[in-house]
C-alpha cells in the first residue's frame, strides 16, 4: 500500500525518553513511614485512592531495591541519621519525596526533637504539603514527579 | 543435638556439643515494615529462639509536653490530635474534658452525645487499622484492603461533621466548634451496614483460615498478673481478663446512661486481643445508634463567658460583650483555668489515656502529661517476647497496637 | 475505700514521713518524703491497689504557689477490687534529685522511670537499667525542666541551616533589578 509500511509500527524517540517513560511508570517506593502521615498514605495505597494505576504501588521494604524514598511522618533528631544510611544505600536514580508538611519544614513542631525539613541533610524532588495531605494531593504529586522523571535526562549507570 | 540423636550416638555427643555457638544480635527497625511506624527492637536469637529482646522507643519524640507549655490552652488541641492519630477525635475530647474539669465547667448535653458518637466512631477506625495491619503482616493482604475501605468510610463521615479526615481538631474548651450534618443519621445508618458486612466477612475469611488461628492462638500470652503490675488496661488488659474500662468504672460524658458491653477474654493471647477488638467495634456501632436516638436538640458550646466567644451582635452593640471578646482573643488574656491540678482520663484504643493537667493560672498550661496508653504495653513486649520464635513477633507486635505518635509523643 | 482514710492509714503506718494532703482539684494526694517512697508504695499494694497506672515528673520552678521543692515525682495507682485510686507525690530538689525506683514492685515503673530520668533528671535508685528512652545517649540536659530552652537541638548529624527563601529572592529581585 501507499505509505511508510513501518508508520504504525516503529516509534522513533530519545533514549532518554525510553528511559524515563520506563523508570516513572515503574516506582519501586520505600515508605519510611514514622507518622500520622503514614495513615493517609495506607489511605492513598487502599483501593478508594490507588496508586497502583500509576504503576507505584509495590514497596520495597529494602533501600537496595527501591528507587523513591518517600518520607512519611516527621524525622526526629533521633531517627536522622538513619534516614541519611537508608538514603545512601538506594541506588541510582533515586527520587525522595517529602511528604507532609512535617518531612519538608518540621510542620507546626518547632522545638528540640524534630528536624526541621529534611532538605536540612537530604536532596528532596517532590514536596507534598498536607496535614495530612489529601489522598488527591498525593496523586497529583505521584503525576507531576512522573513528569518530571520523563524529562530529565536519564544516566545509565 | 537433638535428645533422640545424642541416645543413638553417644561417642558422638561431645564432638558435636563443642562448637561455639554465639547467639546472633538483629535489629528489627527503626525503620521496618513491621514495625508500626519507628521503634527499635534489638533481638539476641539462638538460632530462630528469641533469648534476649531490648526494646528502643524514642524516634518519634516530637515533644508534646514541652511544646503545649508554650500554647495556649486551645491552641494544644492540634498537638492533641497527633498523639493517638488514629482515633484522633479521643485525645481531643480528653484533652478538653481535662480542662473543663479544671475550670468547673459543663457542657451542654447535645455536645456530650456528639463527643461520645466521634469518639466511637475514631475507636472504630483504629481498631479496624489494627486488626488490617496485624492480618496483612501475616500474609492476609485482603483483610487490609477490606479494612482500609471500611476505614475510608468513616473518614468520609468524619470530614462531613468536621471538615478534615485525619487530623480534626474537633473539640474545644468547653465544646465542639460544629454541630452534625443534617444527613448525618442516614449517612451513618449506610456506613453501619457497610462496616458491619465488612468486619463480618473478614470475621468469616479469618477465623476460619488454619494459618491466622495457628499463628495467633496461643502465642503472646501474658497472665493477669504481668498484666496488672504492667499497668495495661483496655483491650490488651482485656483480653486477659482484666474487666476494666474507664467508660464503666469512671463514666464520663453519658456512658452511664447507654447500654453497651465491654468485651473480656480470658486467654491473653493475639487471638482473644482479635477477638475483643472486633467485638468492640459492634460494641461501638451500638452506642452510636443509641446516641442518635437519645440526643436532644441543643447548643453544642457552653455559654460560659470564661471559655466561649460571645455572639457578634453583643460584642458589636454593648461593652460586656467586647470586654468578654477582647478577653479571650488578646495574647497574654484568653482562657485562664484557676490554679490547680487535674487529671482526666478517657478510654482511648488502646486503654486508659490520662492527662494530668497542672494550671499556674496564666493563658498557657503549665504542665501537660500525657499517660499513654499504649506505653506499658510496648514496655512488656520485651517479655512478650522471650522465648517465641522469630516470625512470632511480627503477630505479637501487631496485637500490641503501638502507635508511636501516643508512645513518644 | 475513701481516700482519706488512705491518708490516715498511710499516717499512722509511716508516722512523720508523711508530709501531708495536697487537696487538688479534683482529688487528694498524699505527699511522701523521698525516704519513705518505696515503703509508702508497699503499703498501697497491701492495701490492695494492684495496677499502677502511672509514674510522672513536674517542674514547678517559678511556680506562683511555693512547693517544697522544685521537682515533684507523682505516681497514681488502682485497685481492681474496690475501684479506688490513689496519688502520692514526692518533692525534690533540682541538684541531686534520688528517689527509690519502684521496679521490683511494679514492673511497669521501669519504662515510666526511665522517661522521668530522660525528661527531669532524676535519679532512680535500684533501677536495673536507667538509660535514657525517649531521646538519644548523646543528648544533654534534660528537657522538661523549666530552665532548658525548647529550640536547643543537639543533631547528631551535620544539617545545613533552612533556607530563608525571602530573602533570597528579595536579593535576586534587587540584584535583577540593578542589572
Amino acid at each position: 500500500m501507499s505509505g511508510d509500511p513501518l508508520q504504525d509500527v516503529v516509534v522513533t524517540t530519545k533514549l532518554d525518553k525510553v528511559l524515563g517513560w520506563a523508570r516513572k511508570y515503574s516506582l519501586f517506593q520505600y515508605p519510611f513511614v514514622t507518622a500520622c502521615c503514614g495513615m493517609e498514605f495506607m489511605a492513598v495505597s487502599g483501593s478508594h485512592y490507588d496508586t497502583d494505576r500509576f504503576g507505584a504501588a509495590l514497596p520495597r521494604f529494602s533501600p537496595r531495591q527501591a528507587d523513591l524514598l518517600m518520607v512519611v511522618g516527621t524525622i526526629t533528631h533521633k531517627q536522622a541519621p538513619i534516614l541519611k544510611r537508608v538514603y545512601d544505600q538506594m541506588c541510582d536514580p533515586k527520587w525522595v519525596v517529602a511528604f507532609g508538611v512535617c518531612a519538608p519544614s518540621g510542620g507546626f513542631y518547632q522545638n528540640y526533637g524534630s528536624v526541621p525539613g529534611i532538605d536540612c541533610f537530604l536532596p528532596v524532588d517532590m514536596y507534598i504539603p498536607g496535614c495530612p495531605p489529601r489522598p488527591e494531593t498525593v496523586i497529583d504529586a505521584l503525576i507531576k514527579l512522573q513528569d518530571r522523571i520523563q524529562n530529565e535526562r536519564q544516566a545509565i549507570v | 543435638m537433638p535428645m533422640e540423636l545424642k541416645q543413638k550416638y553417644p561417642d558422638r555427643v561431645k564432638e558435636a556439643d563443642d562448637f561455639d555457638i554465639e547467639p546472633m544480635y538483629i535489629n528489627m527497625g527503626p525503620s521496618h515494615p513491621a514495625m508500626h511506624g519507628t521503634v527499635k527492637l534489638v533481638l539476641k536469637l539462638d538460632g530462630e529462639t528469641v533469648v534476649g529482646t531490648e526494646m528502643q522507643v524514642g524516634y518519634l519524640h516530637r515533644c508534646f509536653e514541652k511544646t503545649v507549655e508554650n500554647k495556649t490552652w486551645n491552641q494544644a488541641i492540634p498537638y492533641t490530635d497527633r498523639l493517638n492519630y488514629v482515633s484522633p477525635l479521643i485525645n481531643n475530647v480528653g484533652y478538653a474534658l481535662a480542662v473543663e474539669k479544671l475550670m468547673g465547667i459543663e457542657t451542654p448535653e447535645r455536645c456530650a452525645y456528639i463527643r461520645v458518637i466521634m469518639s466511637e466512631l475514631s475507636r472504630i477506625g483504629d481498631h479496624l487499622t489494627c486488626v488490617g495491619a496485624g492480618a496483612m503482616e501475616l500474609g492476609a493482604i485482603t483483610a487490609f484492603l477490606y479494612f482500609v475501605k471500611a476505614r475510608e468510610y468513616t473518614w468520609q463521615l468524619i470530614e462531613e461533621v468536621t471538615g478534615a479526615r485525619l487530623t480534626i481538631s474537633y473539640t474545644r474548651v468547653g465544646g465542639v466548634i460544629r454541630d452534625l450534618p443534617a444527613s448525618f443519621e442516614e449517612r451513618f445508618d449506610w456506613i453501619e451496614k457497610q462496616v458491619l458486612e465488612n468486619i463480618d466477612e473478614v470475621s468469616r475469611m479469618l477465623e476460619k483460615n488454619r494459618i491466622f488461628v495457628d499463628r495467633m492462638k496461643e502465642v503472646g500470652k501474658m497472665p493477669l498478673e504481668r498484666i496488672k503490675s504492667y499497668g495495661i488496661t483496655g483491650p490488651f488488659g482485656r483480653a486477659a481478663g482484666l474487666n476494666y474500662d474507664v467508660r464503666k468504672a469512671a463514666p464520663y460524658l453519658v456512658y452511664d446512661r447507654l447500654n453497651f458491653e465491654v468485651p473480656t477474654r480470658t486467654a491473653g493471647d493475639n487471638f482473644a486481643r482479635y477477638e475483643v477488638r472486633m467485638e468492640e467495634v459492634r460494641q461501638s456501632l451500638k452506642i452510636i445508634r443509641q446516641c442518635l436516638k437519645q440526643m436532644p436538640q441543643g447548643p453544642i458550646r457552653s455559654k460560659d463567658p470564661r471559655v466561649s466567644l460571645p455572639r457578634k451582635k453583643e460584642v458589636y452593640s454593648n461593652i460586656e460583650g467586647l470586654m468578654n471578646h477582647f478577653k479571650l482573643i488578646m495574647p497574654g488574656h484568653g482562657i485562664r483555668p484557676p490554679k490547680g491540678e487535674v487529671y482526666g482520663a478517657v478510654e482511648g484504643g488502646n486503654g486508659e489515656l490520662g492527662f494530668w493537667i497542672i494550671s499556674d493560672g496564666t493563658d498557657r498550661p503549665w504542665r501537660v502529661r500525657v499517660r499513654p496508653p499504649c506505653f506499658p504495653i510496648t514496655s512488656a513486649v520485651e517479655e512478650l517476647v522471650l522465648g517465641e520464635q522469630l516470625a512470632d513477633i511480627v503477630p505479637i507486635f501487631g496485637s500490641v497496637n503501638m502507635i508511636g505518635g501516643e508512645m513518644d509523643r | 475505700m475513701e481516700v482519706s482514710q488512705l491518708h490516715t492509714q498511710l499516717s499512722a503506718a509511716l508516722g512523720d514521713k508523711v508530709l501531708g494532703r495536697e487537696e487538688l482539684t479534683d482529688r487528694e494526694a498524699t505527699v511522701l518524703a523521698p525516704s519513705a517512697w518505696a515503703e509508702g508504695v508497699k503499703l498501697l499494694v497491701g492495701l490492695g491497689f494492684d495496677v499502677m497506672i502511672e509514674l510522672g515528673g513536674a517542674d514547678y520552678s517559678n511556680y506562683p504557689e511555693p512547693k517544697a521543692a522544685p521537682l515533684c515525682v507523682s505516681a497514681h495507682f488502682y485497685s481492681t477490687a474496690s475501684n479506688a485510686r490513689a496519688w502520692i507525690k514526692a518533692y525534690l530538689p533540682l541538684e541531686g534529685a534520688e528517689i527509690e525506683s519502684l521496679v521490683p514492685q511494679f514492673a511497669a515503673a521501669n519504662w515510666y522511670e526511665r522517661e522521668c530520668y530522660d525528661m527531669f533528671g532524676v535519679q532512680f535508685k535500684n533501677h536495673p537499667y536507667l538509660k535514657r528512652l525517649l531521646l538519644y545517649d548523646e543528648f544533654v540536659g534534660h528537657p522538661l525542666r523549666k530552665d532548658y530552652p525548647i529550640m536547643k537541638s543537639q543533631p547528631l548529624i551535620p544539617m545545613r541551616s533552612a533556607v530563608d527563601y525571602e530573602a533570597v529572592a528579595m536579593k535576586r529581585r534587587a540584584e535583577e533589578g540593578k542589572a
